[in-house]
């Protein structure tokens, strides 16, 4: 009798564990702080969801269902998809056995699918934009000539970057300076090599002209190994590596609001645009610049994702 | 903006009555040469000139030794002449020393004793002129310098000088229209004053004012593009599976949405599966209906303003909802036959979206006012299919778009990118 009241406690402390989710685990601050997340979210007022979710997440730092959460929300709202991702690579480094781990890894593809998608069209934007810029725009105050070419140069090596190869090569071809024009092929280069292309590299390279860019196109070559290793070795996919992605690796500019609303954040009573203008930049300079600010830091942090993302399924799967 | 500051106003010593002064000089020192050199002449002329005393006086009868001649009328007339343009001088010395007020007074003593002398008559006109433009006010100096020309109407100098005042009132207006940051009125003002009077401080103008239309003009355009950037944060994600029942425990229905809203949804039916909207939210039965409802709708579809935002931005370069824009198509690149048989392609591929657009809608429809759970069953795998369907046109449309575009491309020459020189 004693024996059997033994077994039946133990099945329902079993039972316990197993059936009380992990909300219920949590602190009251931080349960009321997340039912208040979920309100808000229900009402579709996902920014103050986050908030919300945040306040859970400082009173319980280490609850993997708050990245979750927060991943969820940051995801409803468009423009903040890289966001998204970082917190569910999060949810999924602290719980890799999740049991909805496969539900996240779609929900993640899609959002960079997303994400890929309004980079695309901010790249051709931000290519529409150096063709409206006039073929004398300056720099800035201390640099005269080459103004719209080293805008051409950014975009090429960004679509190079992006993997737009094709793109990058008619925008390389049509830079009527050599060295800019060589420096979107190192871009296409080095991105080749890290692909492991080194046959398409080797045809890229015919195309440079200039001796400077064909140094570092050699340098390229010369360390195609150690390319494609670096981006591995350097990106971590701890749960710190992706709770900091949007703290500390985040330039200030790429807090989510910047991409969200592209136009508003470019409107010329947008802050820093008079000061550029007061220091002799000319506006066309700025707005290009400003699009070349966003189109920089969101592909580097998306390349950054994509290879912490890369780490962790290795990881996961030696597990 | 830089101004004008230099002049090129020539003192006015140099003019006519120098001339006469000069002639007067050279005839004087020929005088004296011809004495040194012959004694006998020098002797006459020297009488001439001690005893007469006047520079013009050559001709005049000899006169006794010791014994003063009198002037003659010539005499006088010569002296007064002579007086007049010593006058004239010392107000052009004070001119050129910028005692302009002393200039004028000397002038006009000048003018008393050479009341006809144009010289004269000219000079107190343009020393006005003068002090006038140094004061900055042009429509007097052009003034004073228009009367001046009267009296030399072929005076280079004065020439230059009106010249050079209608040259720098418009350069005056187009410095103000400059900052009145009306920078087309400003070109047109300097490209007035450089027409007028060729100054490089006016080319450069001409220069930085053309610069600054350029840069004003490109500033709309780029505005202008940015502002077609689709409002990403007003857009409702479909990207995600995933409710916020599947972090952790939950009082909520146990859900999931599909690729609509609607794949493996375990709602519990009571009657017609009706509800509050909450798109994302999955908390009461129904709510993935409206949801599905909601996404079909063409506001809230990514490929949608994905699609318009891109045409929008780079003329055409993806293919719009309404059909390809082929207002930047060459007469070539239109009667190209691959071009020809791509857009047939794209035509009917856009037909069958829109097609595919209504069938969605009649299912969430057909979803909606289902009787019972089997109903809904089945017009929730139909979705799911129409829906897979639909993304696979939509993606079938990017490319081919795609291609039609790489095609435009080889054909025309580049209209976004810039030309190889």
């Amino acid at each position: 009798m004693v024996r059997n009241r033994v077994v039946v406690l133990m099945m329902a402390v079993f039972l316990v564990c197993v059936a009380v989710p992990a909300f219920a685990q949590l602190s009251p601050e931080a349960q009321q702080a997340i039912q208040n997340g979920r309100d808000a979210a229900q009402q579709k007022d996902y920014l103050a969801a986050i908030r919300y979710f945040e306040e859970a997440r400082a009173a319980a730092p280490n609850a993997p269902e708050i990245y979750g959460y927060l991943g969820l929300a940051e995801s409803k709202i468009g423009g903040r998809e890289l966001r998204a991702v970082a917190w569910y690579g999060a949810y999924l480094a602290a719980n890799p056995r999740a049991g909805n781990a496969a539900a996240v890894n779609n929900a993640i593809a899609e959002l960079l699918k997303t994400s890929e998608n309004n980079i695309s069209l901010l790249m051709k934007t931000w290519e529409a934009a150096v063709a409206k810029m006039p073929d004398s725009v300056d720099r800035g105050p201390h640099t005269n000539g080459f103004g719209r070419d080293f805008s051409w140069e950014n975009v090429g090596t960004w679509y190079a970057r992006y993997g737009s190869i094709e793109d990058a090569r008619r925008i390389a071809h049509a830079i009527p300076s050599p060295g800019m024009a060589g420096g979107v092929f190192d871009a296409i280069i080095e991105t080749q090599v890290e692909a492991g292309d080194m046959a398409g590299a080797k045809r890229t390279l015919k195309s440079i002209h200039d001796a400077t860019s064909r140094e570092i196109a050699k340098d390229y070559f010369d360390h195609a190994e150690k390319l494609r290793k670096d981006d591995e070795v350097t990106a971590g996919a701890a749960v710190s590596d992706w709770t900091e992605l949007f703290v500390a690796g985040a330039p200030p500019g790429l807090d989510g609001e910047m991409f969200t609303d592209l136009a508003a954040s470019m409107h010329p009573s947008a802050s820093g645009r008079s000061d550029l203008l007061e220091s002799g930049y000319s506006e066309p300079w700025i707005m290009v610049g400003q699009l070349s600010y966003v189109a920089n830091n969101l592909g580097s942090m998306q390349r950054k994702i994509k290879r912490m993302l890369k780490v962790q399924a290795a990881q996961q799967g030696t597990q | 903006m830089k101004t004008w500051t230099g002049s090129s106003l020539r003192n006015p010593a140099g003019d006519g009555c120098v001339r006469f002064c000069i002639a007067m000089a050279v005839a004087i020192l020929f005088v004296f040469a011809s004495a040194s050199a012959s004694p006998i002449w020098g002797q006459s002329q020297r009488d001439q000139v001690c005893q007469g005393s006047y520079g013009g006086g050559c001709g005049t009868a000899p006169s006794r030794r010791n014994e003063p001649r009198q002037p003659s009328a010539r005499d006088l007339e010569v002296e007064r002449h002579n007086q007049g343009v010593h006058i004239y001088n010392a107000g052009a010395v004070a001119y050129s020393k910028g005692d302009y007020a002393t200039a004028l007074d000397l002038y006009q003593q000048a003018l008393a004793i050479l009341p006809r002398d144009r010289d004269c008559l000219a000079a107190i006109p343009r020393t006005h002129g003068y002090m006038a433009y140094k004061q900055g006010d042009y429509a007097s100096a052009l003034a004073y310098y228009q009367q001046a020309l009267a009296f030399l109407p072929h005076d280079r100098y004065l020439l230059d000088s009106v010249a050079e005042i209608h040259g720098m009132i418009a350069a005056k207006q187009g410095e103000a229209a400059w900052n009145r940051k009306d920078i087309a009125a400003a070109l047109a003002f300097y490209q007035q004053a450089y027409a007028y009077y060729p100054d490089n401080t006016w080319r450069d103008n001409i220069a930085n004012a053309r610069k600054a239309l350029d840069n004003k003009d490109a500033t709309a355009k780029i505005q202008g593009i940015v502002d077609s950037f689709p409002k990403l944060a007003a857009q409702t994600s479909t990207a995600s599976d995933l409710s916020f029942d599947d972090f952790g425990g939950s009082t909520g229905a146990d859900t999931k949405k599909g690729l609509l809203g609607t794949k493996d949804s375990n709602p519990t039916l009571e009657g017609r599966a009706t509800g509050p909207a909450t798109v994302g939210t999955d908390t009461k039965a129904g709510d993935q209906l409206l949801s599905a409802a909601k996404t079909a709708e063409h506001a809230g579809d990514l490929t949608a303003n994905y699609d318009r935002g891109t045409a929008v931005a780079s003329g055409s370069l993806v293919f719009p909802k309404g059909g390809v824009d082929l207002s930047t198509y060459s007469e070539r690149a239109k009667k190209d036959p691959q071009v020809i048989s791509m857009l047939k392609e794209l035509d009917s591929l856009q037909a069958r979206r829109s097609a595919l657009e209504h069938e969605r809608d009649a299912l969430v429809k057909q979803r909606n006012d289902a009787a019972n759970k089997v109903e809904m069953d089945k017009a929730t795998a139909e979705l799911d299919k129409k829906e897979t369907e639909y993304q696979n046109n939509v993606t079938l449309i990017s490319q081919k778009s795609k291609d039609l575009e790489k095609r435009h491309r080889e054909i025309d020459t580049e209209v976004e990118a810039p030309k190889a020189k």
